[in-house]
């Protein structure tokens, strides 16, 4: 069984111009051990989906359907309080901003310990500070940092010290929300780097999301492509290194200029993204699409699953599911 | 996330922008029109006094048997008056100065700071009596004058410190390497981005500048052969108005004081939410 | 090809702090640069390396500690006089289009402003109607009308790369223009940037901190660091072969899943943010994997290596045999003391 199945999650938001579901339908698991990424472009939902699974959904936004099971409990029916019991211990997480986010004026130490305390009963303020040494040389950080105040760190070591944070209570599934994306490219390297060198140690699972593919593509073992709130394409690193399949992540995968290779002219992906408070019917990515075929006007790709992964779009639907997902939106 | 996260779709500030405009226009009339409108001439003591409101009399008449409502018709013309202009001049040296304090940021800039720090700890009205018992005839032009000339202080003091967070905006740099000049970049691209906080300060300035006018009449400080609200009420007080039940005396100057008051105040944010609703979102 | 813009040793020092404990950081050291007719250099460094204090100073935005700036021939100047003048040849895009477009002004008028200040006669509407076509908004008639807050950030950036086109500038200097636009969106402005600058025999100094943006669009490329330029050259005969270890530390680090991974360990050092930036001899030489005791000599300037133009700032260049210095352990130890 996999550690964590989204199956058909949605998510709406409320806007002064009506509801609209910055999540429609989107499902992919994670296995235990996996870097999942999940990427796209600003407004595609992948942080939505991520804040719905850990519930940090704030405000205007809630789930409105699909279900997210971790080792086959259901998570979006959990009360707050029953929810307590997996935040941090089995899920964490680790945002962009995170490392603006500590206390300036606590020295790092009391906030490690005090996150430890917080969720860990009956161990000592002498333990949880052996932890916490511990947690820094896990980060590759000198001991001697912890007895320092946040802005005496650079970004990239607070960063580092917010995924030492991250692991306290050794947790199965990581999140992480574009951890690095604030940080020079050497430092992000250095993270990235000890954050697959620690996966492998503790073998936890990591739900990675950038708009980065070219990084995603180095550390993750899978990636998801969202677009416009659905799932365009779930495929392998290597599957997705020989070649994406849907026009969206082609288009993506062209729109990064690479570092060897004959310098090609690249063409990017014309037009914006769609509305999603009135989106258009069938495919959304059809309006930018330059295979787009007359079904995708009308009728919303089906979602195939295969060996290569899962791909949704018309280019590759099997006779019969074009005629079910005919039959479906008629 | 920034494209779709829609924010509330401000309101347009059409109707309040109406209906300011019609409050205004109409005092506006009354004061062009007044000898048209007031049945009676000004300070005309023909009457009566103490008459209750009749049909001869709208608004009855006073301790000195004056009719009311033509002292009040009369009285739109100067408190109108003393709002828009003593609001003017207000506006033109509170703009000019602040724009270009906080545009320069020079020595000049924090001494015209200092000195209206230290004005604001002293109550303006007990300056502007204080003034106006120096000036050796309070005529309307030294009334609109001393509220004018230190209204502006304060609304220089604030449009200065937006001034200050506007030229650190990427448009500003932008027109300068467009190849403006310092003059051009704070008239044509800083103070349209001023204008919400200049209309906010012009209203407030407006009726207090109205306000004023009434309080220093009021005080016995004013011009005492011009008719205004503040003089009606004055008088009012003087003669022990509340004494004798003579509400007709005291409520239509208050009234009247309000809703210009009003008015303005529809006006202002009429037309900020006007301007925001014009611009979109990315005004705040 | 003969130099419009020339840098000529420029220097800014900030200060800041009171009169008595007084901190003086110096953000740009000596740095020269020659921009050539009708080429595409490159700036590449990352945040606080000092390319966009570079920028500022290129632009005239901020006059040099030290230093100075001349186009064909003649100082950039933003005051007074001649500012016209500088204006009309040097043009820059801005990083952030949110910020950088007034939010009052319709697309008309951000557009035809600049227009009229360098003499545009009668209706402009045509010519700023063109211009949106030449910068791919079309139909244009839908958008001269908007206001910004209508348009997208792609199609902002599109209005200030018009806007800068109209005064008809020779070198146009962008800083980070892609930067807070999706990539697919980036794409297109790069295209279109270089498209422009084919056209209309522009010069274009493009200034970023991503390596594979330089490669696309750049002729030239310059590495800073620390406030220096420690290599540049030809951008393909950098980037096929860096000399400088800390030009080879960033394209190591720059993600790119389809190349071959190279040396992972002796790089790890590169990141060590916290080593510091010694104010003399080598300011990498901290964090470098090949760093040596002479690397603290304080005359370590730039070096011609080549006839075609490349320069490197390192005492022992790399070359294809290369070994690092120290291992990472000694690092760790290092870091430990």
């Amino acid at each position: 069984m996999s550690l964590l199945e989204v199956r058909d999650l949605q998510i709406e938001y409320a806007s002064a111009r009506g509801p609209f579901k910055a999540v429609d339908g989107v499902s992919f698991s994670i296995e235990r051990g996996e870097i999942f990424g999940l990427a796209g472009e600003s407004g595609c939902g992948k942080s939505t989906t991520a804040y719905g699974i850990a519930r940090l959904l704030r405000g205007a936004a809630r789930i409105v359907g699909g279900s997210v099971r971790m080792d086959g409990v259901e998570l979006t029916k959990l009360s707050d309080a029953q929810f307590d019991a997996y935040r941090w211990a089995r899920i964490s997480i680790v945002l962009q901003s995170a490392m603006n986010n500590l206390n300036p004026v606590m020295k790092i130490k009391e906030q490690l310990i005090d996150a430890i305390l917080a969720h860990r009963t009956g161990i000592s303020r002498a333990d949880a500070l052996r932890q916490a040494g511990e947690l820094m040389e896990l980060a590759d950080l000198p001991k001697d940092r912890l007895e320092r105040f946040p802005h005496e760190l650079s970004g990239g070591m607070r960063q580092r010290v917010v995924i030492a944070m991250a692991l306290a209570l050794r947790p199965e599934l990581i999140i992480m929300d574009e951890p690095t994306t604030a940080l020079d490219v050497i430092t992000q390297k250095g993270i990235i780097d000890k954050i697959v060198e620690l996966k492998r140690t503790f073998g936890f699972s990591v739900l990675f999301i950038t708009h980065d593919l070219p990084l995603m593509l180095e550390i993750c073992d899978r990636v998801g492509v969202m677009y416009a709130g659905r799932m365009a394409e779930i495929a392998a690193r290597e599957r997705m290194l020989a070649g994406a399949r849907h026009p969206y992540t082609q288009g993506l995968l062209r729109s990064f200029p690479s570092l060897t290779g004959p310098r090609v002219r690249l063409e990017g992906i014309p037009g914006s993204t769609p509305d999603l408070v009135a989106p258009p019917s069938g495919c959304r990515f059809r309006d930018r699409c330059p295979h787009a075929l007359p079904v995708c006007g009308s009728v919303q790709p089906p979602v195939q699953a295969g060996e290569d992964g899962v791909v949704s779009c018309h280019l590759y639907a099997k006779e019969d599911a074009l005629d079910e997902a005919a039959a479906a939106g008629s | 996330m920034r494209n779709n996260r829609s924010k509330p779709r401000p309101r347009s500030g059409k109707a309040k922008l109406w209906a300011g405009a019609c409050i205004l226009l109409l005092f506006a009339a009354v004061s062009l029109a007044a000898a048209q409108i007031a049945p009676y001439p000004k300070n005309d003591i023909d009457f009566e006094p103490w008459l209750v409101p009749s049909a001869v009399h709208l608004l009855g008449t006073d301790s000195y048997g004056q009719d009311v409502f033509s002292q009040l018709v009369y009285g739109t013309r100067t408190s109108f008056l003393v709002g828009i202009l003593a609001g003017l001049i207000t506006t033109i040296i509170g703009v000019t100065v602040g724009v270009t304090a906080g545009f320069y940021r020079r020595w000049v800039s924090d001494a015209l700071m200092f000195l209206v720090d230290l004005l604001l700890i002293i109550p303006i009205m007990a300056l502007m009596i204080i003034l106006a018992s120096f000036l050796p005839s309070m005529g309307l032009t030294s009334i609109i004058l001393v509220i004018g000339l230190l209204s502006w202080l304060y609304m220089a003091r604030s449009i200065r410190s937006q001034t200050l967070s506007e030229r650190q905006r990427g448009y500003v740099e932008a027109a300068r390497v467009a190849g403006m000049s310092d003059g051009s970049i704070m008239r044509r691209e800083i103070l349209p981005n001023l204008y919400p906080i200049i209309l906010a300060n012009l209203v407030s300035v407006t009726t207090q500048a109205v306000l004023a006018e009434a309080g220093l009449s009021f005080l016995g400080i004013g011009d005492p052969k011009s008719v205004s609200w503040g003089t009606i009420l004055a008088l009012a007080h003087a003669n022990n108005a509340i004494m004798y039940d003579a509400w007709w005396w005291i409520v239509p100057p208050g009234l009247a004081t309000a809703l210009f008051c009003f008015g303005f105040i529809l006006i202002g944010n009429g037309s900020l939410e006007r301007f925001r609703y014009k611009r979109g979102a990315s005004q705040q | 090809m003969k130099p419009l813009l020339q840098v000529h040793n420029v220097s800014q020092v900030y200060e800041s702090g009171g009169f008595l404990r007084k901190s003086r950081v110096r953000a740009v050291r000596d740095v020269s640069l020659e921009l050539r007719e009708g080429e595409v250099l490159a700036v590449v460094g990352e945040s606080g390396c000092g390319k966009s204090t570079l920028a500022r100073m290129i632009l005239g935005l901020l006059p040099p500690t030290e230093g100075r700036v001349e186009l064909d021939g003649r100082p950039v100047v933003r005051r007074g006089g001649g500012r016209l003048e500088t204006a009309k040849r040097l043009q820059m895009i801005f990083q952030d289009p949110f910020e950088t477009i007034n939010s009052n002004q319709k697309v008309e008028t951000v557009i035809g402003r600049p227009l009229q200040l360098h003499g545009a006669k009668g209706p402009f509407r045509d010519r700023v109607l063109k211009l949106l076509r030449q910068v791919g908004l079309t139909p244009a008639e839908d958008y001269i009308d908007k206001y910004p807050s209508q348009l997208s950030g792609g199609q902002k950036q599109r209005v200030m790369i018009a806007r800068a086109l109209g005064i008809g500038p020779r070198v146009l200097v962008a800083d980070e223009p892609t930067s807070m636009l999706d990539v697919s969106i980036g794409i297109d402005i790069m295209n279109l940037m270089l498209d422009l600058k084919r056209d209309h025999e522009l010069s274009l100094l493009w200034i970023t901190h991503n390596l594979g943006s330089a490669r696309y669009m750049s002729d030239r490329i310059a590495i800073m660091f620390g406030g220096q330029i420690v290599e540049s050259g030809p951008t393909e005969e950098v980037i096929a072969a860096p000399k400088h270890p800390y030009t080879k530390a960033l394209l190591y680090a720059s993600p790119d899943p389809r190349r071959e991974q190279v040396e992972a360990a002796a790089f790890q050092a590169a990141g060590r943010e916290e080593a510091g930036l010694p104010e003399t001899g080598c300011r990498f030489r901290h964090r470098c994997p090949y760093a040596r005791e002479d690397c603290a000599r304080s005359d370590v300037g730039l070096i011609a290596t080549t006839d075609s133009g490349r320069e490197v700032r390192c005492l022992h260049p790399l070359t294809d045999r290369t070994e690092p210095s120290r291992s990472q352990e000694a690092d760790r130890k290092e870091m430990e003391a």
